[in-house]
This record gives structure tokens, sequence and C-alpha cells, in this order.
């Protein structure tokens, strides 16, 4: 009898743990025309859509109050242009098109969460930050997801653009995809002018060694450092990269 | 003074203070619960949501004091909700009740929308459709809303055929669709598009379906490799071999069976060998044969294919290049048993029993190359090559007892052909909105028939037993087109001018009858044509007119064609869709129907002109109703269409019989008229049941002659098909249950003769996926075939088992088809023509059974 007791606890209590471990797998898919592209060529704008075409992989590991978002890497594309040639140079336009790193790190008892920027052969560090939004205007609407009755809101960020969030209040765990964790339920849906985000798959299979934390060895910026650090990277990017060769006839 | 700044320094304070409340939560021991989710609402709106702290505390800010709800939510405790009044106090102390809700695994198969539409590219979610009981993309596209596969293997979306199937972007055997939806697996598929406004490769607009990988699929050998066998020496191989990377696409079909399983179509054939016309131009037509022994409508007694096809494409930045190459031969018997009835007051001498065995043996093969290059962002050259050639070697023996006699032949057919064309075009844009286009093509085509008669009586109302007759012809054509269209803000200007020069000429040779004939016809057309369209809010209106100065053998026409559309989109949620077209064109007598000579042909008869000339012309008017109706979030679609075309100076017959053998002459009738109505619909019922309801009627009047007496031959068809498929999300079973009921009737208006056809097939299905490893899928069918005077049951069972251990290459099958007619099966068929009343008995193809493996890499 003591043994079946001992057993019910032991299951209680791992019972309970597992209520305080998520994993879930998001698929992210950038809307055609989603990105300003026209400044670039016309062979990395094709380039780019074939790629936009397969859902990205996603996924969101939440331990005992803590979050960790993350995207999976992929290899760069390089883009070769024609030559052209200008006396003896001979020059060729070489385009890189990289994919985003995506790593979020929330803390239970931190207010803010770190975003990881990355911007290749260039510098990574972190954004610090609390998402923020001009309104946040939770609506009536509701749409079903599989089984999740799901809530819309709708926030209204600095530019006017409205990010679309379902979340569902059927499995309340304040979590959601990149910034988008701060509302009464699981996010299982987030639409924006340039991309969709949904759930694929929800389990709980998620322990303590999925929640990485942020590198200490990168610097992290917050407020007008964080927007100053961005408009010199900015500037620096402007210009495409050009390999020359020279060639001589 | 001080009082007052007291007093107004309290009340702002005061004031202040009101706008913030406290709301603290502890549980039934009494400790503080952190991390609960608090919302607060007024009149059932969510104003605000917070956390709970380390002291379970929330603090919200509000604008007015009154009456507000809090909502707690957690995985921890049981949902609550509370009323609190911020005129009374400001803090607010809830107990909450622990209650733990588990988190299960979920896999979310339901997709934001099924299928989503921007801009002109509906995309179709897969992973919303898809239960694991498809095996190739055609299972995939069957269950897409709109999305439809005729019994040819085309696609349509909406009742508009697709123009092309591509992977990944790059064409795929041009617009033979089955190749791609037939050997491309549902696994290999990521999601599929339709893009509305796709630029083919020689730079005209059409739809196309394009398929999209899934990334392990890409830049390394993929396909698979099948073989089964079975009873009565039944067996299918089969091979995919695909290769899609940067290189370029790569396919390799191959396919060996002796089930009848045609790897093309008759239609697929004419497709490949039609030349793509730049639109707005006209029609897209095909001089070629289509080779009788690919014309398998499923009643063929016996069939065997051997079948190799080859792909190659690409597309880059300066050139695209697409080809392929297709060899096919096939053998195949037929066997049919027909009592013909003459009509009454001919004489019963006429009437006859026929038992026919035909075998056929044929070789095609196919070779299209097409290329474009880029000289700029704006200007191309496009080039195509096409090469078809045909062996068609047919051999009919045929046993017709009449009352007096018993007439026994031995038919032999053989038919070779070769069409060869080249075409080039080239491309610019002239500023920002004109394009030019300058093209010019060649064809050159010779079909060669030699036809054999060897029959125990004399032939054909002769005394000779022994018939051979050698026809042959060859035609060359020439033409050079410009093409001016213009975009601007007024109207969409399109011009076409151009000159085709048509060489024909044919030769009947036949010694016995004494005909060495030689006939031709040279024809010089000059098209000038004008088409102009323009878009007014929802309305969409367009019309064209064409102009042909035709001379043929130096005599001169003109004349007008037109074509008009108003097409009515109104601004709704659901996307739809009213248009009506207009059509009118003329055709003259091809050189076949010009024969001054008997034509002979293997069905004992045959043709010789009567009275047409070759300057003369038949008229076509057609008008088109459609309406469409398409809701993309629910995915249920209306499909109705309403078609007329009458033809005035038609070119028909004057049949006479003569019992052992008939005789049309090739003469003008008054007219033609067509009446077709069809209606279509999917509609989800629940979210685990659909039903698909397609409704279609036919009626067709046209004028003839029979022994010279003016007839009216009219054919009535209607037939009504309805089937209820599951789409269980969490069950692997799916079921289909439908009914198809057809019937046919034909009439003979001089003789008031009349006979009809129903038939009716109650279909039952199961597909299942056990364990992800096994997938069935079975078909029973009760057929019921009914005339005046025959009545015929049937059970058809087919289907096929897959086993395939997860993460495994190997798959094994088993197919069946008719299993309870593994030996014996046949099809009746009953109609009036102009010779009689024909009551036929066709052997079909036996039931079989093979059992086989399948390796995927």
């Amino acid at each position: 009898m003591k043994k079946t007791i001992l057993f019910l606890f032991l299951f209680s209590v791992q019972f309970m743990y597992s209520q305080d471990a998520l994993k879930v797998e998001y698929d992210y898919v950038v809307k055609p025309n989603g990105v300003n592209n026209s400044r670039r060529t016309e062979a990395y704008q094709k380039t780019f859509e074939e790629q936009a075409k397969t859902p990205e992989k996603q996924v969101l590991y939440y331990y005992k109050g803590d979050l960790f978002f993350r995207n999976f890497e992929k290899p760069e594309i390089v883009i070769n242009g024609d030559n052209s040639k200008e006396g003896n140079t001979m020059t060729r336009l070489k385009e890189r098109m990289t994919f985003p790193v995506s790593r979020f790190y929330k803390n239970k008892d931190d207010d803010q969460t770190y975003e990881l920027r990355t911007y290749p052969k260039v510098e990574q560090f972190y954004h610090y930050y609390k998402p923020t939004w001009e309104q946040i205007n939770y609506k009536n609407e509701t749409i079903k997801i599989d089984k999740f009755e799901c809530k819309l809101v709708e926030l209204v960020q600095k530019d006017g653009k409205i990010v679309k969030v379902w979340y569902t209040e059927m499995l309340p765990i304040s979590a959601g995809p990149l910034g988008f964790y701060d509302f009464p339920g699981l996010v299982l849906k987030v639409e924006t002018d340039s991309y969709v985000c949904y759930a694929t798959v929800i389990n709980n299979n998620a322990s303590a060694k999925d929640i990485e934390k942020p590198d200490a060895k990168l610097k992290s910026y917050s407020g007008e450092d964080y927007d100053n650090k961005v408009q010199e990277i900015r500037s620096f990017l402007l210009n495409p990269t050009e390999t020359r060769k020279e060639i001589r006839l | 003074m001080p009082k007052f700044l007291l007093i107004f320094i309290l009340f702002i304070f005061s004031f202040s203070k009101s706008q913030q409340i406290n709301v603290i939560l502890k549980d039934e021991q009494g400790n503080s619960t952190e991390n609960v989710n608090v919302q607060l609402l007024k009149n059932g709106n969510i104003l605000e949501f917070k956390r709970s702290n380390k002291e379970g505390v929330s603090v919200f800010n509000i604008s007015e004091n009154g009456i507000y709800t809090i909502k707690l939510t957690s995985v921890y405790y049981k949902t609550e909700v509370f009323e609190l009044d911020t005129r009374e106090k400001t803090s607010f102390t809830f107990i909450v009740k622990q209650q733990i809700t588990e988190i299960e695994s979920v896999e979310i198969k339901s997709r934001p929308r099924i299928a989503s539409a921007k801009e002109d590219t509906i995309s179709f979610n897969i992973k919303a459709i898809k239960d694991g009981t498809e095996r190739t993309a055609e299972d995939l596209i069957k269950k897409m809303p709109g999305l439809s596969i005729n019994e040819n293997g085309k696609i349509s979306y909406n009742g508009n055929n697709i123009g092309q199937v591509l992977i990944d972007g790059n064409e795929f055997f041009g617009g033979n669709h089955k190749m791609a939806t037939q050997n491309i697996s549902a696994d290999m598929l990521e999601g599929i598009d339709l893009w509305q406004n796709y630029t083919t490769i020689n730079g005209n607009r059409s739809s196309a379906l394009n398929l999209k990988l899934k990334d392990k699929y890409k830049g390394k050998i993929s396909g698979n490799i099948e073989g089964n066998y079975g009873l009565n020496d039944n067996y299918l191989g089969h091979a995919n071999l695909f290769k899609f990377n940067k290189i370029g696409n790569l396919a390799l079909i191959l396919d060996a069976n002796n089930i009848a399983k045609d790897p093309i179509s008759f239609m697929d054939f004419y497709e490949m060998n039609t030349q793509n016309q730049i639109d707005n131009a006209s029609e897209s037509t095909s001089n070629i044969d289509v080779p009788s022994f690919l014309n398998n409508d499923g009643k063929v007694k016996s069939k065997d294919n051997q079948f190799s096809a080859l792909q190659f494409s690409k597309t880059s930045r300066k050139y695209s290049i697409t080809a392929y190459s297709i060899l096919n031969a096939a053998q195949l018997t037929k066997a049919n048993l027909t009592e013909r009835i003459a009509f009454q007051n001919q004489p019963d001498t006429y009437n006859f029993l026929e038992n026919r065995t035909e075998n056929n043996k044929g070789l095609f093969g196919i070779t299209q190359i097409k290329a474009r290059y880029n000289l700029s962002e704006n200007t191309f050259f496009y080039y195509n090559l096409g090469y078809n050639s045909t062996n068609d070697r047919f051999n009919q023996n045929t046993d017709r007892a009449f009352s007096d006699v018993d007439n026994t032949i031995e038919i032999k057919n053989q038919s070779k052909s070769y069409h060869f064309n080249n075409y080039l075009s080239f491309n610019t844009l002239l500023g920002k909105n004109t394009k030019a286009i300058l093209d010019f093509s060649q064809n050159n085509s010779s079909v060669n028939k030699d036809l054999t008669f060897n029959s125990n009586i004399g032939l054909f109302g002769n005394t000779f037993n022994y018939l051979h007759q050698n026809f042959i012809l060859d035609s060359q054509q020439y033409s050079i087109n410009f093409y001016l269209k213009n975009k601007n803000k007024y109207l969409n200007f399109n011009f076409q001018s151009g000159f085709t020069y048509r060489n024909s000429e044919s030769v009947n040779d036949n010694s016995l009858l004494n005909i060495n004939d030689k006939q031709k016809i040279d024809s010089y057309n000059y098209i000038n044509s004008i088409n102009i369209s323009k878009q007014i809010q929802t309305w969409d209106l367009s019309a064209s007119l064409d102009w042909h100065n035709l001379i043929l053998n130096q005599e001169n026409q003109n004349y007008f064609e037109k074509k008009a559309k108003i097409k009515f989109s109104p601004d709704t949620n659901t996307t739809q869709e009213y248009s009506f077209e207009y059509r009118d064109r003329y055709e003259n007598p091809s050189l076949i129907l010009l024969q001054d000579n008997p034509i002979f042909d293997k069905n004992l008869s045959y043709s010789i002109n009567g009275n047409l000339l070759s300057n003369e012309l038949s008229h076509y008017n057609s008008y088109k109703f459609t309406y469409r109706r398409f809701n993309l979030r629910k995915g249920n679609n209306w499909l109705i269409i309403l078609l007329y075309d009458n033809t005035t100076d038609v070119f028909t017959t004057n049949g006479i019989n003569y019992g052992t053998y008939s005789v049309y002459e090739n003469i003008f009738g008054k007219m033609k008229d067509r009446w077709l109505g069809l209606l279509s619909n999917e509609t989800p019922i629940k979210s685990y049941l659909s039903l698909k309801t397609k409704l279609s009627a036919m009626k067709s009047d046209s004028d003839n002659y029979i022994q010279g007496n003016e007839n009216k031959t009219e054919i009535q068809n209607f037939e009504i098909n309805q089937q209820l498929s599951t789409n269980f999300k969490k069950f692997p079973v799916q079921f289909d249950l439908g009914y198809i009921y057809n019937r046919n009737k034909f009439k003979q208006k001089y003789y008031l003769t009349e006979s009809s056809q129903e038939n009716l097939r109650i279909l039952s299905g199961i597909r299942m996926n056990i364990k992800k490893e096994f997938i069935i899928s079975i078909l029973g069918e009760y057929l019921k075939q009914k005339t005046a005077i025959q009545l015929q049951k049937n059970f058809l069972v087919g289907g096929q088992l897959s086993y395939k251990k997860e993460h495994s290459n190997m798959e094994f099958n088993v197919r069946f088809n008719n299993l309870f007619n593994l030996n014996n099966f046949n099809y009746i068929n009953n109609r009036v023509t102009e010779m009689g009343t024909e009551y036929s008995n066709l052997a079909a193809l036996n039931g079989y059974v093979v059992g086989g493996m399948k390796y995927n890499f």
C-alpha cells in the first residue's frame, strides 16, 4: 500500500513537472512580396522567391517560466552576376543571400528579453528589450486551429502596421514565437505583412537543458544604444560587396 | 490658499491612486501564486493582461472606476472569473484552486487555410489535406478544393484546364500533366501553388500548377523502381529517376506492363504535338493523326505497353531550355460481337451478326525541344523544334453472318507518319507598355497508309475478293506573323498581321480499281486581327475581329471571324465570376473530305466527295455562359457552364447501306447544333465530410442524309455523379461512397428509330493508413448496364495494398483490378447509327492481381 502511495506521489510530482515544460514547433513562411528586394538583381529576387516557398522550421522551448526560441541556420547563397569589362578590368557583382538567425531568450524573473542580432561577417550582439507596441487591441474574433479555440489580438507597431497574434487560453501558458510571448495563452499563429508563423507540433518534450542562455561573450545593447548600433551597421552594409579580379589580356 | 493647495494636491493624489488596482492571488494554503495569467476585462472585452509576480500581485492601470471582471488562467489552477468594483476599493485578493491542465502532444495538421490567395497565386496547403493515404501527387491534387483531374489525367481548376504542371518552377513534359502527377510521389511534395498568370517559356500567359519539392529531394538522384508479377502472367515494371538541382531538372521514366496501364493518353499525345501559338492568335491545332493503339477507352481485351521518357529543363537568367523525348510501343487486342438491324424499309438481308477481332501493334516517338534566349531583360528569342514519328500496324478479322451469306474478311492497315516542325520568334518590349513579336514557323508532315482486304466474297459490290489501297497525304506549311500588344491606361490593344502558305497533296493509289488520283490544295491565308480588352471596375470586356483573305487554288475568299467576352466579378468575400463568351469562325473542307475517288476504311466502308468544293466554308457559332464561385476559406465551390454552339453549312454525309459494306458521300448539310450544361459543386458538409456533385447534360442535333433522304441524328447524354468522402483528421481510415448514373440516347429522325442505354455505378471505397506503414485503398463498384434488350450486372473490385516500414526505402505492393472477373469480362454498347441499330458486346480487360516491390531512393 505504502509502495503504491509512494509511486502515485512520485508519479504526480513527475506530472506536475511535465506541466512546466513545453516544446512548440512552428512553420515560418515569408509572404510573396513580403520583403522589399527591389534594389536587388533579378537573379537575387528569383532565388529569394524560390527560398521563400519552403516554410522555415522554428522551435520554442518553455521550461518553468523560462523561454528560448530559435530557428535553424541555413548556409548563405552566393549569386554570381554577369561579368562586365572596363578596359582590362573584369568586374563581377557577387550578391550574398543570408538567412537571419533567430534567437530569443527570456528569463522568468526578467521583464525583458534578449534577442540575438546577427549581421553575417560583421557582428553579433544582443538586443535587450521589452517588446512594446503602440496599441494592444484584444479582439472578439476567434479562429479554430486544430482543436484549439484561438483569440485574436492586434498589435499596432510604431509604423502603424498591424501584427495579428492568435493565442489559445486552452493552453494557459504565456509563451510564443519570436517576441510574441506576453499573452494569456500559448501563441499558435502570428501574421504580419511579411510573414506568417504558425504552430505545427505541441508537446512537453522540453527540459532545462533545452533553455539556452545568452552568450556572455557577446555585447548587449538596449534603448538608444541599440538604435545607434543598428544605424552604424546599416550604413556599413549599404554598399554591396564587389569582387574584383584583374585578368591580364 | 495653502489649504486650497493641499486639497488640490490630495485630490490629484487620490485621483491618480484611484487609476491603479492591485490583484493579489493566493492558493488555498494562503501562499502567493506566481505566473498566473490575469486578464482585466470590461463588458466582456479584454483591456489588459498581466502575469502575477512572485508575491502573487498584478497591477493594472484603469482610466475610470467601475465594475470590472478579472479572469485567471494557469496550467496549475482552475480558470476563475471574478467581478470587482473599483469604486469600493483598489486592492483585491482572490483564492485560486488547484487544477492541473494536462498538455497533450498535438500535431497540428490543420493550417491557417486550405488555400490562400495572394495576387494571382493560390497556395494550397498540403498539410491541411494530407492524411497519409495519398501515394502520388495526383491523389493530393484530387483533394484540393477547386482542382480536379479528369479521366485523361488533365488537371482543371474550377472547370478551366491548367496549362502547365511545373516541378519547382520548371516545365515537365510540356502539357502532359500525368507525367508529373502520377510519377511524383505525394511524400516528395512540400506544397502546391496555382499560378494564374504564369509566363510560359515562349512568353505566353497561361495557368500553371507548381509542385514544390521538399529540400531533401533536391540535388540528388531520387525516384523509385518497381517490379510486380501476378496471376495469368500479368506484370508491371516501372521506374522513375529524377535529379532536380541547379544544373537543371532531369527525369527518366520507364514502364513496361501488360495490364493496359497507359503511361500517356491520346489527349496527351495530341497536346504534346501541338505547337504553342501566340495568345490572341488562332486556335492551337495539330495535324497529326492520333495512333489507333493509343485510343484506349478501357474496352480492350489485352494491352501491353513498353514506354520510356526523358526530360530535361533548366532556367537561368540568360536562357531557359526544356526538352523531352518519348518512345512508346504497344500491342493490343480487341474483340466484339455486334448485331446490326437495318432500318425497316431496308432488306432483312442487310441485318448481320458480326464477330470482330483486332490485333494492333504500334510504335511512336516524340521529341520536343523548346529554348529561350534572353538578349536583355525585355528582349528574347524563342525556338521550338518538334518531331514525331508513328508506325501503326492494324490487323482485323471480321466475320459477318448475314441471312444469305457468311462473309469473312481479313483487313490489314499499316499507317506510317512523321511530323516535323520548327518555330522561331523574336519578342521585345517597345517602351513600357508595348510588346512586339515576329515569328516564323515551318511544318512538314507525311502520312502513308496501306490498306489491304482479303474476303471470301466480292468486296464493295465488285467481283474481286482482294483489295489494296495506298493513300499518301503530304503537307508543308510556312508562316510568318507580326504581333503588336499594347497596354495603356485606356485599354489593352493587340494587333496581328501575318501570312500562311500551305501546300497539301494527296495520292490515292488503287491498282485493282484503276485509281491513281493526285489532288492538291495550295492555300495562301493573309490574316489581320485586332483584339481590344478593357477592365472597368469589376467588369472585364474583350472583343476580337480577324480578317482572313484566303486564296485556295487561286479562288479568292474574304471572311471575318469574331470573338467577344464579358466577365463580371462582383466584389464579395467569396470569389465569384459570371462570364459570357461569343465566338464565330469558318472552316474549309480538308483534302480527305474532297477525295473524288473512294477512300476505303477498315470499317468496311468507303467515303467519297459528293458535292463539296474546296473553297466553300462551314460557319461555326458558339455561345458560352459560365458562373464560378469559390470560397477559399471553406473550400466550397460552384461551377455552372451553359454552352450552345451551332454550325451552318456543315460538312456532313449521305450514308448508304449496301449490306456487306456502306458508303459515305461527303456533302453539305444545313446545320448542326449542340447544347451542353454542366453543374459542379464541392461542399464540405462537416469538417470531416465533403460532398462532390457533378451533373452534366448534352444534346446534339446534326443534319445528314440516309439513302439520299434528309435525316437528323440526335444524341442525348445525361450524367449525375455524387461522391461523399471523409477526411478524418485523427482517424487513419477514410471512406468514399458515391454513384454515377449515365443515360445515352441515339435517334435517327427520318426512320423514327431510337435506342438508349443506362449505366449505373455504385461506388464504395476505403482508404487506410495503418501505423504509417500500411496503405490500403480498395474500391468496390456495382455496375449495371441496361438497354432495351440487354441487361448486364457486374461487381468490380480494384485496389492496392502497400506496406512500407517507416524510414525504410522498400515498399511492398499488391495491385488488383476487377477481382471477380479474372478470366472474362464484357461491356455492352447500344446505339443507332445511319446504318441501323447496333447492339454490341465488347470484350473488356480481364481482372488481374499482381504483387511486387518498390524501392524508393
